[in-house]
């Protein structure tokens, strides 16, 4: 109990160590409800800037297991963590400039966490977390479908110039 | 050491290193407000922030987000990297003059180390987005309520209704009682001729022929009673409205309102290839005499709406258009941005275009005269963020391009003629050839070879068009048919208020409704509206039962089109009134707010709305009763003492004369020619044109050059390319809603009538045309043709004076002069104007 009580302060009070950082680049795993499995990328993500920051995400629940906890250069090691997202956080979609490898936000996701590239994630999906403090702002998420209001490629890389509309129901008789 | 005692230690450690954060972090932003925000804000916001709209080489300073994203060259910044944060190196005034800032000369040495402190400190930079404390509206809502145009319309009981001997119907009433109360007295009825001729051109847009003119003034003529003029006056309203030219008229008043165009235009102009489809459905509409309360809907939420069939889905599909046709800065390279514009272009069209109503003022603060509170504004934005717009374009000609809605299969006739095997292998051939021309480029930059950016960018836009070009077709090469609309999305986004409209000041969450000025206290939001059963019932009416739309535009569109709705049926009914008349009884006819105009005639605009709500918010039926009143067949004649009284003809004591609209005066100069082509083309003309940026990809005099003999609606609507006659008389560049057009007289007009080859090539038709008749009856049939009535003594006697002059110096020869006599026909005042 006693031990478990000073594992506890220690996260807490570790949580302003970590409020310097705010932007973490990572691949999500999985997501259920508000919570998210995610792992730190090694070396921040392609084309993030050598010794950026890093993350200060607060891993949730505490005990299992957290990602960002490490200060610049001690980005080797891939840590799982588990991070509960914020309802006021801005989900959206991202893409890096094609010439630059730079990060860029794109479009807000409709229903968050709820979109449905979140609901069936085939392969990990790789998103930037941007936060203040030890507050979650934005999760910025790359996925060729998520954009295929904006692009012309669908998640398979085949060029998409027209979607089918949805159908309405049928009027009544 | 025990276990307990290290973890003291480490509990220590943590607590000093945790304070040593803090106030490091508290350092470095005192730092960054005293060292380098003010150079930022001196040296550098002029040309690289939101405030003052510019992001030269795509970067702003204003944000730390944008600071680290960076511009075209990559990022402004990079945490403790001086090598790597460009920021940095173009402070340093190095070789390179491109990353020379700020240009106006290099700053001192002290502040280019400030900021190399800065980035080695790790650039702690405050300018995160937080969310800000609620804002409060200072609307007084129920004091707005109170105003005259949110009123529900009142019916005048008949008995009420002036009865005079001058009045044939109730509108005349309403006319004349004003009249008398102003002390003025109606002027005569339009003689038959002028009366036809009005006609035709209010309800067609083109002029009768001489046959038409002869028999229909006969008839009206002849009449041996009032009462039998008036029917010979109706026989005609419904033989126009029946006329499909009806549609191609009235559909392009609509298409004002409707800032209809085939291009973005803003930054980049990109052609719209496929907004034709809208064009042609609001023709469609007009003919069909769709009821407005369903053209509504259809518009806004036609996507949504049950269907019966397939054919039904796609029209209902094509009509959301209305949304997706809009100017759009597609070279923007913020999407939150683009699309938070997107939505307030839609939000201002659609209550401009139906309710009268400037909601958009209300983007960036309360509306300063209007009772809309900034929430409204953000309660109709969540409604439009929950939809996406699909308007097509080709990603690497505009940085903001979408997919289309593919309805192939679904009725909608081909926008182009399909591929023969030839063709579509020629398609194919020029695809590859550009793919491979790209993999070429490529594999050169990663063998080191340097390749010009511009070379790689027309490399990749000829690909990607290439590409879209041949997904225009089945592999059959049979032609898809592709649309630009809207759809739902799979989820609402939650919608905050942003202070001054600013993307990074959000505020509080503000749920989807509609405007409370408009709605029972409380009621406003699409949840509370949900709980009303007359509102269920009615949404029920329209599909299967609970039938929602996700992002509530069905439910805004049903709210619009409700004859509850104090705003919509007077907008319309009003909007009908001015292209019947020339000018609405509101003459603000896009604003119905403190603002606008008040009603001249506010019992006949309640009168006219119900009307119209009771004859199933028919257009034709209102067109046709406010044909049928005596006011609207009052000659346009002088009378000094009413003019003295009203010279502005506010009380409607005559018919204003109006200058015909720039696409009738094209119209009208095919047809007495004899060339108008009365077809509907197939798709756009600006299919020949490719797709692309005007100025980049396509070019001006290729639009221009684009000649047809068709009505001008068919016309290719490229805003700011719009075609020279039409830009010449006045027709509007569709970059907003333009329910009333300006009419200019100019000099250039004369010079166009008289220079322009398309003016001369009519009159050569109109030669040819009259030389088919005797000598003696060439001048009467030319002015008959062209004016709708003969020509008078005076007018004959000039004109053979000129044609006969053998003394004149000119080397003409009869013909010509006939043919110069033929434009001048065309030049006159009275050719483009009705009285």
């Amino acid at each position: 109990m006693h031990r478990q009580l000073t594992v506890g302060l220690i996260l807490l009070f570790a949580c302003p160590v970590l409020a310097q950082s705010e932007e973490t680049f990572v691949t999500i795993q999985k997501v259920e409800g508000n919570r998210m499995a995610v792992v730190k990328d090694a070396g921040g993500g392609r084309g993030m800037r050598s010794g950026a920051q890093s993350a200060d995400v607060t891993s949730q629940p505490a005990g299992r297991g957290r990602f960002a906890g490490r200060r610049p250069g001690g980005m080797t090691t891939a840590q799982s963590a588990i991070i509960t997202v914020p309802a006021t956080a801005k989900i959206t979609s991202g893409m890096r400039e094609r010439r630059t490898s730079e990060f860029r936000a794109g479009a807000e996701l409709a229903g968050g966490l709820k979109n449905r590239i979140f609901q069936n994630i085939q392969q990990p999906l790789s998103a930037r977390i941007v936060t203040e403090g030890d507050r979650i702002l934005e999760i910025n998420v790359i996925t060729a479908e998520t954009d295929i209001n904006q692009s012309n490629t669908d998640s398979a890389g085949q060029a998409v110039i027209a979607i089918r509309p949805k159908r309405p129901p049928m009027k009544r008789k | 050491m025990t276990l307990s005692r290290r973890i003291f230690l480490a509990f220590s450690l943590l607590i000093v290193a945790s304070h040593s954060a803090r106030a490091q972090n508290a350092e470095g932003i005192k730092f960054f407000e005293s060292n380098i925000r003010p150079v930022l804000v001196e040296h550098c916001y002029e040309c690289h922030s939101t405030k003052s709209d510019k992001a030269r080489g795509g970067l702003k300073v204003d944000s730390r987000d944008a600071m680290l994203r960076g511009g075209d060259s990559g990022p402004a910044i990079v945490s403790e990297s001086l090598t790597k944060s460009l920021l940095y190196g173009s402070l340093l005034y190095g070789d390179d003059s491109d990353y020379q800032m700020p240009p106006k000369g290099k700053l001192p040495d002290s502040v280019i180390a400030d900021f190399r402190k800065w980035i080695l400190m790790g650039a702690p930079d405050p300018r995160v987005t937080t969310i800000n404390a609620n804002v409060d509206t200072k609307v007084d809502l129920e004091k707005g309520r109170t105003f005259w145009a949110y009123q529900t319309p009142v019916r005048t009981s008949p008995s009420k209704i002036k009865s005079s001997s001058w009045a044939r119907t109730p509108i005349d009433g309403f006319v004349v009682a004003t009249l008398d109360e102003q002390g003025l007295a109606p002027v005569d009825d339009a003689d038959a001729r002028t009366l036809v001729r009005r006609m035709f051109f209010v309800i067609t847009g083109l002029p009768p022929a001489p046959d038409e003119m002869t028999d229909w003034t006969k008839r009206i003529d002849e009449a041996s009673s009032e009462q039998s003029r008036q029917i010979a006056v109706s026989q005609l309203v419904d033989q126009l409205l029946e006329s499909p030219r009806y549609g191609e008229r009235w559909g392009r008043h609509w298409m004002d309102v409707a800032r209809f165009a085939e291009s973005t235009g803003g930054d980049q102009n990109n052609i719209y290839q496929h907004a034709w489809r809208y064009r042609d459905y609001l023709i469609d509409a007009f003919n069909n005499d769709k009821p407005f309360d369903d053209f509504i809907r259809e518009q806004i939420a036609g996507d949504l709406l049950p269907i019966k069939d397939d054919r039904e889905w796609a029209d209902n599909v094509i009509a959301t258009g209305f949304l997706a046709v809009g100017v759009k800065l597609v070279g923007e390279e913020d999407q939150q941005k683009l699309f938070a514009d997107l939505i307030d272009e839609q939000i201002d069209t659609t209550t401009r275009a139906f309710l009268g109503t400037t909601v958009a003022c209300a983007r960036c603060h309360d509306h300063k005269f209007d009772p809309i509170p900034q929430e409204d504004y953000y309660a109709l934005a969540g409604i439009f963020r929950a939809t996406t717009t699909y308007y097509g374009l080709i990603k690497a000609q505009a940085r903001q391009a979408t997919t289309l809605l593919d309805l192939t299969g679904l009725g909608p006739p081909h926008g182009t003629p399909a591929l023969s095997k030839k063709e579509l292998a020629d398609l194919i051939a020029d695809r590859d050839a550009a793919r491979a021309e790209l993999d070429e480029a490529m594999k050169k930059i990663r063998s080191g070879v340097n390749v010009f950016r511009g070379t790689l960018r027309r490399l990749r836009s000829q690909r990607d068009e290439t590409e879209a070009a041949l997904q225009g077709y089945s592999e059959a090469g049979e032609p898809r048919v592709f649309a630009m609309g809207t759809q739902d999305r799979e989820f609402p986004l939650p919608t905050r208020l942003l202070v001054r409209g600013e993307l990074d000041k959000p505020a509080q969450e503000v749920p989807r409704g509609v405007l409370q000025v408009l709605s029972p206290a409380g009621r406003h939001t699409l949840a509370a509206r949900m709980k009303d059963s007359s509102i269920r019932r009615r949404l029920d009416e329209l599909g299967s039962p609970s039938y929602r739309s996700i992002s509530g535009r069905l439910e805004l569109a049903d709210w619009i089109a409700s004859p509850d709705n104090p705003l919509t049926a007077r907008v319309i009914a009003n909007r009908v009134w001015h292209w019947m008349f020339g000018r609405g009884l509101v003459r603000t006819v896009d604003d119905f707010g403190q603002t606008g105009d008040a009603p001249t005639h506010p019992e006949l605009l309640d009168f006219l709305a119900i009307r119209l709500i009771e004859n199933n918010w028919s257009i034709k039926s209102l067109v046709r009763e406010i044909a049928l009143t005596r006011t609207w067949q009052l000659a346009s004649s002088f009378d000094e003492s009413n003019f003295t009284t009203d010279p502005d003809n506010r009380f409607l004591w005559r018919m204003n004369k109006r200058r015909l609209e720039a696409e009738v005066v094209r119209d009208a100069m095919l047809a007495v020619s004899g060339q108008l082509d009365l077809n509907r083309p197939l798709g756009t003309y600006l299919r020949a044109v490719g797709e692309g940026g005007v100025g980049q990809n396509v070019f001006e005099p290729v639009i221009r050059g684009i000649t047809a003999n068709t009505r001008s609606v068919y016309l290719p609507r490229v805003r700011n390319v719009l075609p020279e006659i039409l830009d010449v008389f006045d027709a509007p560049d569709a970059s907003f809603v333009t329910g009333s057009r300006e009419t200019t007289s100019s000099p250039l007009q004369s010079l166009f009538l008289m220079n322009n080859p398309f003016v001369q090539r009519q009159a050569e038709a109109l030669t040819d045309r009259v030389s088919k008749y005797p000598a003696s009856e060439r001048l009467e049939s030319a002015c008959m043709l062209a004016l709708g009535r003969g020509p008078s003594e005076t007018e004959i006697d000039l004109a053979m004076k000129f044609i006969s002059d053998v003394s004149n110096a000119s080397s003409l020869t009869t013909e010509q002069k006939l043919a110069a006599y033929c434009q001048a026909l065309l030049c006159a005042a009275e050719f483009s104007s009705i009285d």
